[in-house]
């Protein structure tokens, strides 16, 4: 990655960490208030398309950013991104690579979800929620829905060819 | 060198993760909210099980160690027994010491027993007062349970007297009961002896015998200790057994008293005694 490139991520991820703050309460869905992570989206991005180590320090870095900001948990959003940003370095492929490919969706939702476990485990530790219950009441859906926003995004980025741009 | 070079190039992607969860987990750890208090609660509880699983299986190393501290340990908890046992011991007989000060016997010093002899026909105790605690020959000895003996001879810091059992020592007594009078002696075989008591005097087992006031040396009413065994010594005679107040194998401290003979009284007899001759 070139010194640009850092300072063009930086940038995207200042601005959607700007707006998951603010403006995602907007259009929060069912009881739980789950909204969709747009953060996140980017760190598996940037672990699919540069491998383990930027999907980790990303997500480390963008992780701990909301955490500060929002003041309530430190480390938890950090430790989860981290996580979910190095198996997104999984599924990174070199150009010509020809072993399998898999589906970008799945991708984000594995990841997603791999990342929502490990954040909502913590976050309701004591709170006398069950697993189940936490798994399906706030993983999946957050997910799904951080997904369903990849889904959107992957056909906007390809339909207006914005990929190359990043 | 090159190859654990190598070898961590490869695994990088490892370190940074496991870097950057450990520095995660810091930081939630610095939390102090409800789930990381549950979650130290936790993690307290499963060490706790699994300390207290892993306690059946014995240390050899841990239980060799303990064993050696406890070995110490008793070792000096059996001499600090020893020594307060010796100390409340101590205190016993010091207390029964200050009861009799208590009991107004004026003029008293306090000494302790450090040689004595109990097998020799002529018996004595080395006592850790002398001249300079104002001992004298001559001076009584005894203890709160009755007469120990008398001062003869004395040094700076120590003196030596004779108990009942010194062949050289007499001692004029009287039965308290029956005020029968007599002489006590050492026989040299273990016995305390009163001779030459008259065979219808009035004496019986468990007569309690004490000093007279006939002696010179001795103050009237110390007791000496009490009959028993009384037998025919000749026609005449008969010699009665007598078992000491005071029990001379465990004696430890006495008292002296400032008692001396009265000198008028010694001169006067005794120029008495030579006129007679």
């Amino acid at each position: 990655m070139f010194f640009s490139d850092y300072i063009k991520f930086a940038l995207f991820f200042a601005v959607l960490i700007f707006a998951q703050v603010t403006l995602l309460n907007l259009i929060a869905i069912s009881r739980y208030n789950i909204t969709p992570d747009l953060v996140l989206l980017l760190v598996i991005y940037l672990g699919i398309s540069r491998g383990h180590i930027a999907g980790m320090i990303s997500g480390f870095l963008a992780g701990l950013t909301l955490d500060i900001l929002s003041g309530s948990f430190t480390g938890l959003a950090a430790l989860s991104y981290t996580v979910s940003g190095f198996v997104a370095g999984y599924f990174h492929r070199e150009p010509g690579d020809s072993s399998v490919k898999f589906s970008f969706i799945g991708i984000i939702f594995l990841c997603a979800a791999i990342c929502y476990i490990i954040y909502f485990s913590i976050y309701f530790q004591g709170s006398g929620l069950t697993i189940p219950e936490i798994i399906l009441n706030y993983v999946l859906t957050t997910a799904a829905y951080t997904t369903v926003f990849g889904f959107m995004s992957n056909l906007i980025f390809n339909k207006f060819d914005l990929k190359k741009s990043i | 060198m090159k190859t654990i070079g190598l070898l961590l190039f490869r695994i990088k992607d490892y370190l940074i993760l496991t870097f950057l969860v450990v520095i995660s987990l810091l930081l939630i750890f610095s939390n102090d909210n409800v789930q990381i208090r549950f979650l130290r609660a936790v993690a307290v509880g499963v060490v706790g099980t699994v300390q207290s699983g892993m306690s059946v299986v014995p240390n050899v190393f841990e239980i060799q160690k303990e064993n050696e501290f406890l070995r110490e340990k008793n070792i000096q908890l059996a001499n600090e027994l020893s020594t307060l046992k010796e100390a409340k011991l101590e205190n016993i007989r010091l207390s029964r010491t200050l009861g009799l000060k208590d009991k107004n016997i004026s003029g008293v010093i306090i000494a302790r027993i450090v040689n004595k002899s109990l097998v020799q026909a002529r018996n004595t105790i080395t006592l850790n007062v002398g001249e300079s605690d104002s001992v004298k020959v001559n001076m009584p000895v005894i203890t709160d349970d009755g007469l120990v003996g008398r001062v003869v001879s004395v040094s700076k810091n120590y003196s030596i007297a004779q108990i009942l059992y010194n062949r050289n020592l007499n001692v004029s007594v009287k039965n308290q009961r029956s005020r029968v009078d007599g002489i006590l002696n050492y026989d040299g075989a273990g016995n305390l002896v009163i001779n030459n008591v008259p065979k219808s005097a009035d004496v019986k087992q468990g007569d309690i015998i004490i000093t007279s006031p006939y002696s010179n040396y001795f103050p009237a009413g110390v007791p000496v200790g009490t009959v028993v065994e009384e037998g025919n010594l000749d026609n005449l005679f008969k010699k009665v057994v007598v078992d000491p107040s005071v029990s001379f194998t465990d004696l430890e401290e006495v008292f002296i008293l400032k008692h001396l003979p009265e000198k008028e009284r010694i001169d006067l007899e005794s120029s008495y005694f030579k006129k007679d001759k």
